[in-house]
């Protein structure tokens, strides 16, 4: 049974609406804002998403569950690098249908161009001096151009870099912004505080306690069965973790030409031509004016 | 297995994975006078002095000191980071003291290089052919790591000719020739325009059909069973997805970690391997350019015993 969600509205009565896949540092930061006033869409393909009655978990290679020309403007927030060429194809043209005529689609992405550069500026700098930052500067670029295209961990090489501490701290953050603070061995967000019996009871749902018992009887019939779904579940492959592809703002602009959109417009993480971006400004670090994730950032328009 | 000894008395080992091309060329050297090692996920068809290798699993299993030199030609970019360092750990052990190991992978450097022109190239001037050099240059990079099934997008723009000839002889040199030559010769078929013509509507008969059907069903019951039999299996277990990629530095790195001393940068037709220029794996048999081009580098096992890492 498939019931069209709610649609949020914005306090100026536009439709908006955030695909998203992941990221505990960019939830954190942006989480109240856009849960109220955006719809929201998470990449999800994990068999028991989370009960949260205001995020519609959706696997976006197949249609999105809203009618024609729902929403003024769509922001897909890393997702076109986790599908196959064909299928971040049929997105686009699925978002050009649930788009307005004149609304506007964001995407982000890891820029495969800048990232190139990075590498070669590094592999140069190690040429010169062969020192212990410039190498691992250096096993940095080319971790952050394949490792997450082959990894077969979550978090891959990076993380288990990161968590041997062969990482420089300064580049990192430069690269990868705040969500370095995900791979980083110190990191808070990692360390899941417990919640207390009470807490659990207060905030129990009738759907998550069936979830819940469901899953108790599932595991004492079948022991292991949990376990062995949770690795595979955790596999980058099985998540949509893995990269299937990059971008550029060349090919990302054939990538939205093809489906359709025009008034093609590189932006920065902080520039849009969505109304009110301002308000929400979900690229920008709650914590500094750079970019939560720095990123290739592209805005084109559906025509009328 | 008795080791195979080239015609100067040295027991070398070839490592190669697949690349009908280069079998096609080198093969006649390589089968008679060096030992083979084929990276494979299952055995192939037998060929003399090779065995066939799963070597992310498996261990390399000769005895320490066997060789004289060890050439892994295209292997190392299918191993992980990890299975890497472990094989040329074993690599290491299994050379005679003084003796060399030649590596030839994809080069992540040239790759990179070249996306940024054919880039630039496309953006300042969108032709159709700067659109294909562009879309090839990135595909050189990562294809090969995300394709799930064989042959992945690269098959597929060869299939529909979305190619520019030259840059196919830079970024392949021969590698990719037998499926181009197909290509080609269809190709020439092409501009008769009768006899197309006539092709055209035998080829779209029923007897045709009928007759293709049917020859397609025995060609995959008799001929084809081990390719049917990894066409099911996942990429990476076939061992044709690559894992990792390297340039140069990354080349030396890796050696230098495994023990070698003398690191040196290398080309398609240099190495230290004694009598390399009878064997010259890494020269087109029809001309002075790389069969597939690389970065080449080799290293020299100069102490039994291997630093601490």
């Amino acid at each position: 049974m498939t019931t069209t969600p709610r649609v949020t509205l914005t306090p100026t009565g536009r439709a908006y609406l955030h695909i998203w896949r992941t990221g505990r540092s960019y939830a954190h930061q942006n989480e109240a804002l856009y849960r109220r006033e955006w719809t929201n869409v998470m990449f999800n393909l994990s068999p028991q998403p989370p009960a949260e009655s205001d995020i519609l978990h959706h696997d976006v290679r197949k249609p999105f569950p809203f009618a024609d020309e729902t929403f003024d403007a769509a922001y897909l927030l890393h997702i076109v690098e986790h599908l196959t060429p064909p299928e971040a194809e049929s997105l686009i043209r699925e978002l050009y249908r649930v788009l307005k005529p004149r609304g506007i689609l964001r995407v982000s992405t890891p820029d495969l161009e800048d990232i190139c550069r990075s590498y070669l500026r590094q592999l140069d700098e190690c040429r010169a001096s062969r020192s212990n930052l410039n190498v691992t500067r250096y096993r940095w670029a080319v971790l952050e151009l394949l490792d997450q295209l082959v990894r077969e961990r979550g978090g891959g090489l990076m993380a288990q870099s990161a968590t041997r501490g062969e990482y420089d701290a300064e580049f990192a953050r430069n690269r990868f912004g705040d969500v370095f603070d995900e791979f980083a061995p110190t990191t808070p967000s990692t360390t899941r505080t417990e919640e207390t019996l009470l807490e659990r009871l207060t905030t129990a749902t009738v759907s998550s306690l069936i979830h819940s018992v469901r899953w108790r009887v599932i595991d004492a019939i079948d022991r292991g069965y949990a376990t062995r779904l949770q690795r595979s579940m955790t596999e980058p492959r099985n998540t949509g973790e893995l990269n299937k592809w990059m971008y550029d703002e060349l090919s990302l602009e054939m990538l939205l030409g093809a489906g359709g959109f025009g008034e093609h417009r590189r932006q920065d993480h902080r520039s849009s031509m969505i109304p009110d971006w301002d308000r929400y400004n979900f690229d920008q670090s709650t914590r500094g004016p750079h970019a939560v994730e720095p990123s290739l950032y592209f805005e084109s328009r559906r025509p009328v | 297995m008795t080791l195979a000894k080239a015609a100067d008395g040295t027991a070398n080992l070839h490592i190669w994975r697949d690349g009908r091309e280069y079998l096609r060329q080198k093969g006649p050297i390589f089968l008679k006078q060096w030992n083979n090692l084929v990276f494979a996920a299952l055995p192939g068809p037998p060929l003399e002095n090779t065995r066939y290798l799963d070597l992310s699993v498996a261990p390399i299993g000769f005895p320490d000191e066997t060789f004289d030199a060890v050439y892994a030609y295209h292997v190392f970019e299918h191993l992980t980071p990890a299975e890497g360092e472990h094989c040329a750990h074993e690599i290491f052990r299994i050379l005679k003291m003084g003796g060399i190991f030649r590596i030839s992978v994809p080069d992540l450097e040239s790759a990179c290089r070249d996306y940024l022109d054919a880039l630039q190239a496309a953006a300042d001037n969108t032709t159709r052919q700067n659109v294909l050099r562009y879309r090839w240059a990135v595909m050189a990079i990562f294809e090969q790591m995300v394709r799930d099934r064989t042959g992945g997008l690269m098959l597929d723009a060869i299939h529909r000719r979305e190619y520019d000839d030259a840059q196919m002889h830079k970024m392949f040199g021969d590698a990719l020739q037998p499926l181009l030559n197909r290509n080609r010769l269809a190709g020439a078929g092409g501009d008769d325009g009768l006899r197309s013509r006539m092709v055209q509507r035998w080829r779209s008969s029923k007897p045709f059909v009928l007759l293709r059907r049917i020859y397609r069903g025995a060609h995959d019951i008799v001929g084809n069973s081990r390719e049917a039999v990894t066409h099911r299996l996942d990429r990476r277990e076939t061992k044709e997805n690559v894992q990792w990629m390297y340039d140069r530095l990354s080349l030396r790195l890796l050696l230098e970690r495994a023990g070698f001393d003398d690191v040196r940068d290398m080309d398609h037709g240099s190495s230290s391997i004694p009598g390399w220029s009878g064997y010259d794996f890494d020269r087109s048999n029809s001309g002075d350019y790389p069969l597939d081009p690389s970065v080449y580098v080799e290293g020299r096992k100069l102490e039994r015993l291997r630093p601490a890492r």
